[in-house]
């Protein structure tokens, strides 16, 4: 079926840049590689350059806008070199759908970034924030969670665990951690849950104060200066708004959400991150009635 | 354009918008009949429960316009794509469910925009098989649209490709008359001979951007409705609204379009989200 193989060849030309040159100066030699009727190859030499290029031109004007509004705050941060970048993303990964073509962008900025010593240094911390809120707005789920109890922007740590009420919340299957034995693991039986995060829910464990810095950049459109300060954030889709809310997370606590991947325990947990387990589980109960565990 | 003997029934005016605050406005100003609304846009509330844009509910019936299926690209239907067109047709009880004439993929490359096909016979059979696929498993005529890049040297003209697409599956048409005339230029070709060339008894519905080269677009526009019956115009303001006044203006010049006896209709079709277009 050699319809497919011109179209095949079509698309990339539509999308390839190199591709396309190479097209322009030996079309016949860039036909090579695809198994096409005598016809075929006829049909496709005779694509006019300008009007193949206008075409490709507005496609990848839309891939880079695309990009552009999934990342403002980088944007607005890194200046001409996000263009720069944006354009040579573009140019390494011609076929990606789009989805995963701008959350990628997110990942190479951030790899990027990291020998960018022009740009202030949070900006592959930004990078990173900005991703995560286009993962989380381009969530699709019957139903995200509406009334989580909590309000953003409130600090989740250990040491407000008990003010939260966390111990009041329990539902059936964690009212064990009110009747713990310390002494009798059998007796704690959530010692074995498997805690994994919420599919509407991120965390990541920041070198700067991402959301000290985001608030300054969308008051004032100048990057701040910034002294580096660890900080743990949690993100949360809530209902149909398309922007999450944000908490800022200990970022022992952040770094402890991180593993809960539905793998390890509750104990083995407690254990990595050196947390005291009832603490823990009473922290992950918590968690769970707002929504950012699952499958407690 | 080319003749046959079939009637149907009338949607009437419709506005096409990206969510539905923006078509109850759209909807009070133009007195539009029907929404047509981007399948990316709609939520589906689970099994049941209905669905939602941008959080509100529509009370019009609505059309809905995807691009998931990639109806040029050779080769079988997508049936993960098409199990999802269909659970969005049923939750949201569409009157139609419209996709470009274009491919969005080929294996290993997303363009995620609606590329040319070239108009040969094999993409001819290829399309035929998977308008066919789809009709069957939704349960309803398919609205194609033409997005009208003229690729050079093809082998079939565009529209004698839409002819033989809509005459072996009984697909209907949307002509977008604004696209046609802004690519007519770029393109080098003649809209009014383009559109004489489509088949009359195929389009449906006449689409058309406000603002975009408007007059020669109404113009356009007129030539297709007089030879053609169609079921209803839509005024794309998914990315733009004109203002109130304009709207109120392309609300008039859309309705004058529909022939009077084709007026939007009472009864079933209309009340509910859901209508059997008749074909005689």
């Amino acid at each position: 079926m050699t319809a497919a193989e011109l179209q095949a060849m079509t698309a990339r030309l539509f999308v390839d840049r190199a591709f396309r040159e190479w097209f322009r100066h030996a079309p016949r030699d860039a036909a090579r590689g695809y198994l096409l009727s005598a016809e075929e190859t006829d049909m496709i030499s005779a694509v006019d350059d300008e009007r193949l290029a206008v075409y490709a031109d507005s496609l990848r004007e839309r891939r880079r806008q695309a990009i552009a509004t999934a990342y403002p705050l980088s944007r607005m941060v890194a200046g001409d070199d996000f263009e720069r970048y944006a354009d040579r993303y573009c140019d390494l990964n011609p076929g990606l759908p789009e989805r995963e073509r701008v959350l990628g962008f997110g990942n190479y900025l951030r790899e990027c970034l990291e020998a960018e010593v022009r740009l202030p240094c949070f900006a592959r911390d930004l990078a990173i924030y900005e991703r995560h809120l286009v993962d989380l707005r381009g969530l699709t789920a019957a139903r995200f969670p509406t009334d989580t109890g909590v309000s953003s922007g409130t600090m989740l740590s250990l040491s407000t665990v008990d003010s939260w009420g966390a111990a009041g919340r329990l539902d059936g299957s964690l009212s064990t951690v009110a009747d713990l034995d310390a002494d009798r693991d059998e007796a704690r039986p959530w010692l074995s849950s498997r805690p994994r995060l919420a599919s509407w829910a991120r965390v990541a464990v920041f070198d700067y104060d991402i959301p000290e810095i985001v608030a300054d950049l969308e008051r004032t459109g100048v990057p701040p200066a910034a002294s580096p300060t660890p900080t743990g954030v949690v993100m949360r889709r809530v209902g149909e708004r398309t922007t999450p809310e944000i908490f800022r997370i200990e970022v022992r606590v952040a770094a402890m959400l991180l593993r809960c991947t539905g793998e390890p325990t509750v104990a083995a947990l407690a254990e990595q991150c050196r947390l005291d387990p009832e603490r823990l589980a009473a922290l992950l109960a918590s968690l769970a009635t707002m929504q950012v565990i699952a499958c407690w | 354009m080319t003749d046959d003997a079939r009637a149907v029934s009338c949607l009437g005016v419709g506005v096409g918008v990206a969510h539905i605050g923006g078509g109850k406005a759209a909807r009070e100003i133009v007195g539009a009949d029907f929404l047509e609304l981007r399948a990316t846009d709609v939520a589906l509330q689970g099994a049941g429960d209905g669905f939602t844009v941008g959080g509100d509910a529509p009370s019009a019936p609505v059309i809905v316009r995807g691009a998931a299926l990639s109806l040029g690209t050779m080769g079988p239907v997508d049936r993960t794509a098409l199990a999802e067109v269909k659970r969005l047709t049923d939750a949201t009880r569409c009157v139609y469910y419209g996709e470009p004439l274009c491919m969005t993929r080929v294996p290993g490359l997303d363009l995620d925009h609606l590329a040319p096909i070239w108009f040969t016979a094999d993409v001819l059979a290829s399309t035929i098989d998977r308008v066919d696929a789809v009709q069957q498993e939704l349960g309803r005529p398919l609205l194609v649209e033409s997005i009208t890049y003229m690729p050079p040297r093809c082998a079939k003209p565009q529209a004698e490709f839409l002819s033989g697409l809509a005459d072996a599956t009984g697909c209907r048409l949307t002509v977008n008359v604004s696209a046609v005339q802004i690519n007519s230029r770029v393109h080098g070709f003649d809209a009014a001979d383009y559109l004489d060339g489509l088949p009359r008894a195929a389009v449906a519905f006449v689409r058309i951007g406000p603002g975009r080269a408007a007059d020669a677009a109404w113009a356009l526009a007129a030539g297709v409705a007089s030879a053609t019956r169609l079921e209803g115009v839509i005024l794309d303001y998914t990315t733009r609204v004109a203002g109130r006044g304009p709207c109120r203006r392309d609300g008039e010049r859309a309705r004058s379009l529909l022939i009077p006896e084709s007026g939007p209709q009472p009864g079933p079709a209309c009340e509910g989200q859901s209508r059997q277009v008749v074909h005689v």
